[in-house]
């Protein structure tokens, strides 16, 4: 091409380029606005498409193959192969930023050809194509059912022709399964007539399956139809049965083991959709049928010890039992219903550690693990925003730049990863990075200078203690974080959500090598088992998994039990020294107890003795937030020491004590701080 | 006797890939077509017993294409040729009457398989 004529053309491009880009972008904007819609996505997919041709043709390759990677995921959101997520709109405003850039850089005719450029972003692309299909699955009923008059219709219609039944099972073709039962379905058109398939609309199916089945009249023999099959699979993936076969119950085994291999493989459980709302109505429902139970439960309790022996009496002895197993079954299956994968919330981090890693100028690769571990819903929603803190905290403080990193022989890419699994009754998400860590001789220094503590408990502290001050209010503020390798902006906002959800926070850090900030959930809110205590008339519950022991005192073991030690009350427990809290005190309720009942109860290790005036027993309560009871204004996490409250058998309110809260309460009254 | 085959791809790359896959099993390679005219016109003089086609071509694509054989010799064994991911053009060539489909990218036993299949209708 002549210089002239080059120059012509380039013009010509650059023109159709802006106008390109820009309505790629308006309609990527719809996009992020509005949500998928077909003809904003077929626009872009025009625009990205002729982008590419002209780029290619003039030899523009950075622009064509980002244009063409593009088109691809555009292509599969036209074709509903992909949803339309966050992050496919995220990369789609980067492309055309970098697209836009390119395109200056032809225009000053600078050098265009710098893949490097766009290579991750490519990557990313195709990293969305290769990923598997987000089309759902369709539900396979598990036997084909024909009603008595479906039958009859049948018989009659084809009466002396041919009535065939032809299971597939597609054993060594793997892929586009959907495709080969379509052109089989197509090929079988033309022999007979087709009159009902398994599954339903067979010919509009897409995806994997490995088993389908259909029913037929025609006039050709069974031999014919097979010749006409094996154009399309092989002679071992079908069977054909004919109407006596049928009659004779012969397919069955082909539907049983359909059944068992989709139960097995999980591919086509029937589901419905079911607004949110419905669940937690079903929840309150099962809560308020738990109190009953334990009302029954009480009541059988009174019958058996006041021993009444009439018939009615021995009949509701036996049935209370089974409506305790009936409501405890189906309590866990409506939390059932509620559980939720953490990954549904993990998916919105790629982005944002992008937009936070490109804010700081940090490079940052994102890691997950445990993303199908299941936590109630409501949890869930609670520990986004924790998260998101988290993750920040760790990218913006802990992560150095990739300068400093590669000065300590450290990648110059930082990892962080989000984890999450199981463990017994809980839940533990981890934000886990491979930063600076935190020191804890600043930390020291910044909470003695911010008078949180003295230097007298300072030398006293453990390490985990010391992490642990980031999380106090006033800790930090933002000014002081950086020279902190900071974690402090929020922590103790991290922590009061935390705990609101009845969790814990717990940090791990060692400098130069990185920060562990783990969330500890409990499996589900709403139903616990508590150990239920009396004092001044009123009753209180403690959850047991907080409970380590309950013990008696009387004349005869106060004494050993607890002491004065500088002024303050101690339990020794187990050759442990614990500080103890007299309930009566704490809520102020008067005279303060000698004797009673000694609850040794601890959380993360830290142990607290509580003393209670009586012991009612254990009960499973369903945990209730204060707000119903103290209108919705005023949040439950704002009473030191309470957590919720519950409803008893009998109707009346227990409060639900709050070990954490009361802990702390009680370190500021004066052991942490001494003023 | 081996059988008389007609690729129609629009990219050279892919037409060099199955006539070597092809050749290699004993399968002729009577004619290239670079676009769904090419293909009409070589189907006309060549009478190939099985035609691969490409679906999106310049000029004419693969659809169209085969719709047209089809109308010329209603016995023509057309196997659709196609990437991933476009199964609702596979769909439409099967409604036209093609006998059956390969995916690119192309697994060599697969498409021998394929071709045989086609061949026996």
């Amino acid at each position: 091409m002549a210089d002239m004529d080059f120059e012509k053309f380039k013009k010509l491009f650059l023109q159709e380029a802006d106008e390109q880009l820009e309505i790629m972008e308006k309609g990527v904007l719809q996009l992020e606005e509005n949500g998928e819609d077909r003809k904003v996505i077929d626009e872009i997919f025009r625009m990205a498409h002729s982008l590419k041709g002209s780029a290619g043709s003039m030899g523009y390759t950075a622009i064509a193959s980002l244009t063409h990677e593009m088109e691809n995921v555009l292509d599969k959101l036209r074709t509903g192969d992909k949803q339309l997520n966050d992050e496919i709109v995220d990369l789609l405003f980067i492309s055309i930023d970098t697209l836009k850039n390119l395109r200056q850089n032809v225009e000053k005719g600078s050098h265009e050809e710098d893949e490097g450029e766009i290579e991750h972003l490519l990557f990313q692309f195709r990293d969305i194509s290769a990923a598997s299909s987000d089309k759902k699955d369709i539900a396979v009923e598990k036997k084909m059912v024909l009603t008595t008059e479906e039958v009859q219709l049948f018989k009659d219609k084809f009466q002396e022709k041919n009535k065939f039944l032809i299971c597939f099972e597609l054993i060594h073709q793997q892929e586009m399964q959907s495709m080969l039962a379509f052109l089989i379905l197509n090929n079988l058109k033309d022999e007979g007539e087709i009159v009902k398939t398994l599954p339903d609309g067979l010919e509009d199916v897409e995806g994997d399956l490995p088993f389908f089945s259909l029913l037929m009249g025609t006039e050709k023999s069974p031999e014919e139809l097979g010749a006409v099959i094996q154009q399309s699979v092989e002679q071992d993936e079908f069977t054909i049965y004919s109407w006596e076969d049928i009659e004779q119950g012969a397919a069955r085994n082909f539907f049983q083991e359909m059944k068992e291999t989709f139960v097995r493989r999980d591919v086509s459980r029937d589901s419905i959709r079911v607004d949110i709302e419905k669940v937690d109505q079903l929840m309150k429902l099962v809560g308020e049928l738990v109190i009953d139970k334990e009302r029954l439960l009480e009541i059988s309790k009174n019958i058996k010890a006041e021993g009444r022996d009439n018939e009615d009496a021995q009949a509701l002895l036996e049935t209370i039992p089974h409506v305790d197993f009936i409501a405890t079954e189906l309590h866990e299956s409506v939390m059932d219903i509620r559980m939720y994968p953490v990954g549904s919330i993990f998916k919105r981090f790629p982005r944002l550690v992008r937009d936070i890693s490109r804010q700081t100028g940090k490079e940052v690769r994102l890691e997950f693990s445990g993303e199908d571990t299941e936590l109630d819903r409501t949890i869930l929603q609670e520990v986004f925003d924790p998260l998101v803190h988290l993750v920040r905290n760790a990218i913006d403080h802990g992560i150095e730049s990739p300068g400093e990193r590669e000065a300590q022989g450290k990648s110059a890419t930082a990892t962080v990863a989000l984890n999450a699994w199981q463990e017994e009754n809980n839940i533990v998400i981890e934000v886990k990075d491979d930063g600076a860590g935190i020191d804890p001789e600043k930390i020291k220094t910044r909470a003695i200078q911010r008078g949180l503590l003295t230097e007298k408990n300072a030398e006293e502290m453990d390490r985990e203690s010391i992490l642990d001050l980031i999380m106090e209010p006033g800790f930090s503020t933002s000014e002081t974080v950086s020279d902190l390798s900071g974690r402090g902006v929020g922590m103790d906002v991290v922590r009061t959500n935390i705990e609101k959800l009845d969790g814990e926070v717990e940090i791990a850090s060692e400098p130069e090598k990185g920060t562990s900030i783990s969330i500890v959930l409990p499996l589900t809110l709403a139903i616990v088992q508590a150990l239920m205590i009396g004092e001044k008339n009123a009753d209180y519950a403690i959850p047991l998994s907080a409970i380590f022991e309950t013990i008696a005192v009387g004349e005869n073991n106060k004494k050993e039990l607890i002491k004065t030690v500088k002024n303050r009350e101690v339990v020794i427990w187990r050759e442990q020294v614990i500080p103890l809290i007299r309930l009566s005190d704490f809520f102020n309720l008067g005279e303060l107890r000698e004797e009673g009942f000694l609850i040794i109860a601890g959380v993360k290790g830290k142990m607290v003795g509580i003393m209670v005036e009586d012991v009612r027993g254990e009960q499973e309560i369903v945990i209730k937030s204060l707000g119903d009871f103290l209108g919705k204004d005023k949040l439950f996490g704002e009473i030191p020491g309470i957590s919720g409250a519950t409803i008893k058998g009998n109707g009346e309110v227990a409060l639900i004590l709050d070990i954490q809260g009361m802990l702390r309460c009680f370190k500021k009254g004066g052991d942490l701080i001494e003023r | 006797m081996s059988a008389k085959v007609l690729v129609v791809d629009d990219a050279s790359f892919m037409r060099l890939n199955l006539k070597n896959i092809l050749e290699g099993e004993g399968f002729e390679i009577i004619g290239e077509a670079t676009n769904g005219v090419e293909a009409i016109q070589q189907y006309k003089a060549e009478n190939p017993d099985i035609v691969t086609m490409d679906i999106t071509m310049p000029e004419m694509d693969g659809l169209v294409a085969t719709e047209k054989i089809l109308e010329f010799d209603p016995n023509a064994r057309i196997v659709v040729v196609s990437a991933m991911g476009q199964e609702s053009y596979i769909k439409k060539a099967i409604m036209k009457g093609a006998k059956n489909f390969i995916v690119k990218p192309f697994k060599k036993d697969k498409i021998i398989d394929t071709m045989n299949k086609a061949l026996q209708g």
